[in-house]
């Protein structure tokens, strides 16, 4: 196992599973302009600033003058650490009076070297532009020889080394392959154009004894040196289990009550279909919990996004002023990506806000190729997640087919909310439409609502669906009278029947009363009938009891 | 007139050796063509330090100016005696 030490370097000590082997060599290759100097430099500092480690800087191309002057921009306070005795920079430069003939070795260099280090006490050393060393010696054995020397000696000198190599400048190609043999860590710097914009890169071409990431890593040169633009895999993301509101009542409600806190979230859309809106409304919220919030938005002044934004009742201007929302307006063709990303993150460490915009994240993956976008984005959602930032990305989708052309862009596999919003013409209009296409952890609603924009912000609408047709707009509305309608008509329609159910109850009621009445006269008359059977029964009776009596009939 | 030299060998490294064999033999031609000292950077490193040397072997002439440096084995005869007596002496 190879003992590492780290480099200081941003993103390079993750790639490089700890950092440069201890003791060893480690070989810086590029092009001009592409960053070695600057690299190895770099390293030095950190380490002289970090674990007061002194280090030896042999320059082989630039005056130490020079070389400082060009440094002291960096923020590591160069000239100071030289001043410290931190660093100490040798001229090995050949004077221009200096003439050559056979060959030279490299025994009498390294002893040298071997001296000044003890002399400085230096655990650390850089060959700058030692290709031009190397060439001096033209025969290939002796050249390998030399180089086994060097690297066995910087061993034994317990020196940890940079050496740098020039890919493409003078003389032949020898010198890099032999000494990417020899070494045991080599790292290439490349600088290529991506359309019209730089991108440089950084690749660990070989690493012996670390199981590392071969790929190519955008590098960004900034005011503090070289940032390896990569978040480590393994770092640690905030998780929440809260969520936050997205200012949108109904929207909460379809993602299953919020976005978790510290989540990402891409809203995708045409032009037009309030992206900007809908991110600005789940800022207004964020401020108004009394959170911090980071809009950055591409090609479009902060200005404008406050005043359109005020349009629809959202006041992010109060929310600049009260210090809880800064907005960051940059230009996706001023800077490649990488310097872009750079950027918002330093703003974001400094700023540290609970809810970061990106508005649209195809501008910031615009400068640099698709490659490089993908690793940058990546490496945005690390960093935004181990900072247990909520961070929305708006996407511009202007092709036929949104959901192929978005995933392309990689950022929706690493959202972990997706909203899609989308224009829906119907009947001579075109109404926005919102769906919620993933939303991570969260029950979520399948279902699409009309997005509309009121003067009391952005409100969701049922759509009406119907026989497999979603309506929106003026075909919702109007489908909704027609439902009215209906629903009046049949009310009419029962009150109707009420009506004359009641009227023939009425009638029937009349009619009992008519047959009560007759059955009482028809009872009447039964009854009169019934008295003069008994009176006349009576006056027969009685009428032969007079006869009798007259007859003088003798009794019974 | 004598020139002054210092030629700055790495030990007993074979083109520092080389270097110093070539030398002899030129100056040994010219008939003493000045005086020569010969330094081992291993052994004083400082020294050679302070002349500026960082790769051997080096030939450095102080006398006659201009001070001039010569890297390398010393191979070729012509380039060495050139450098040894400059064409303005004679």
């Amino acid at each position: 196992m190879i003992e590492r030490k780290p480099t200081g370097i941003r993103g390079l000590d993750a790639i490089l599973c700890g950092g440069i082997p201890v003791d060893r060599a480690t070989l810086v290759l590029g092009g001009p302009g592409a960053g070695k100097t600057v690299l190895a430099m770099q390293m030095l500092a950190n380490a002289a600033i970090g674990d007061n480690e002194r280090g030896l800087f042999v320059s082989f191309e630039e005056a130490p003058d020079d070389l400082i002057a060009h440094l002291q921009g960096f923020g590591w306070g160069l000239s100071q650490l030289v001043a410290d005795g931190l660093i100490t920079i040798i001229d090995a430069r050949l004077g221009i009076d200096t003439e050559m003939t056979g060959s030279i070795e490299l025994d009498g260099f390294l002893g040298m070297m071997a001296a000044q280090a003890q002399a400085f006490g230096a655990t650390r050393l850089v060959l700058d532009g030692i290709d031009l060393l190397l060439a001096m010696q033209p025969d290939r054995g002796r050249l390998l020889q030399q180089l086994f020397r060097l690297v066995g000696t910087l061993r034994d000198l317990k020196l940890t080394t940079i050496l740098t190599i020039k890919t493409d400048g003078l003389g032949g190609n020898l010198p890099v392959d032999a000494a990417q043999y020899i070494v045991d860590c080599v790292l290439a710097l490349e600088r290529r154009l991506e359309g019209d914009v730089s991108v440089a890169t950084l690749r660990v071409l070989k690493a012996r004894g670390a199981p590392v990431t071969t790929n190519r890593f955008p590098l960004a040169i900034t005011e503090a040196g070289l940032e390896l633009l990569y978040q480590d895999v393994n770092s640690a993301h905030q998780v929440f289990s809260d969520r936050v509101s997205s200012g949108v009542e109904r929207l909460d409600t379809m993602m299953g009550g919020g976005l978790y806190r510290g989540t990402t979230a891409l809203i995708s859309g045409a032009p037009g279909t309030a992206k900007t809106t809908l991110a600005g409304a789940m800022v207004d919220a964020a401020c108004r919990r009394g959170d911090r919030a980071l809009f950055v938005s591409f090609d479009e002044a902060e200005d404008q996004i406050v005043r359109n934004l005020a349009s629809v009742s959202l006041d992010l201007g109060h929310h600049r002023q009260s210090g809880l929302l800064r907005m960051v307006s940059m230009r996706s063709a001023s800077a490649s990506a990488q310097q872009h990303i750079h950027r918002l993150r330093t703003v974001a460490e400094e700023f540290q806000p609970a809810m970061l915009v990106i508005d649209p994240i195809s501008a910031l993956v615009k400068g640099g190729g698709k490659v490089i976008a993908d690793s940058l984005v990546e490496m945005l959602v690390d960093f935004v997640k181990s900072q247990g930032i909520t961070t929305i990305f708006t996407a511009l989708i202007e092709g036929s087919d949104p959901e192929r052309e978005i995933t392309q862009t990689h950022v929706s596999t690493m959202a972990d909310t997706w909203l899609h919003l989308t224009f829906v013409a119907h009947g001579g209009e075109r109404n926005r439409a919102l769906s919620v296409v993933k939303s991570r952890g969260s029950a979520h609603s399948s279902q699409v609502r009309e997005l509309i924009l009121t003067d009391r912000g952005p409100t969701l609408k049922d759509v009406y669906s119907s026989g497999g047709h979603v309506l929106m707009g003026t075909a919702r509305l109007e489908r909704e009278n027609a439902d009215m309608a209906e629903q009046l008509r049949s009310r009419f329609r029962r009150q109707h029947e009420r009506v004359r159910v009641s009227a023939q109850l009425d009638e029937l009621k009349a009619r009992i009363a008519l047959l009560t009445a007759e059955m009482g006269a028809k009872q009447a008359e039964q009854m009169g009938l019934d008295d003069f059977d008994r009176v006349m029964a009576e006056r027969e009776v009685a009428a032969a009891g007079s006869v009798l009596v007259s007859r003088s009939a003798d009794g019974r | 007139m004598s020139g002054k030299f210092e030629l700055y060998v790495a030990g007993v490294a074979i083109n520092s050796q080389t270097a110093r064999r070539n030398l002899e033999t030129a100056m040994a031609r010219m008939n003493g063509g000045g005086e020569v000292e010969v330094i081992d950077v291993l052994a004083d490193p400082k020294r050679a330090l302070a002349a500026g040397i960082l790769l051997t072997p080096a030939l450095v002439r102080r006398q006659p100016k201009p001070v001039g440096m010569l890297l390398g084995t010393l191979t070729d005869h012509e380039v060495l005696l050139t450098f040894i007596r400059p064409a303005d002496t004679p």
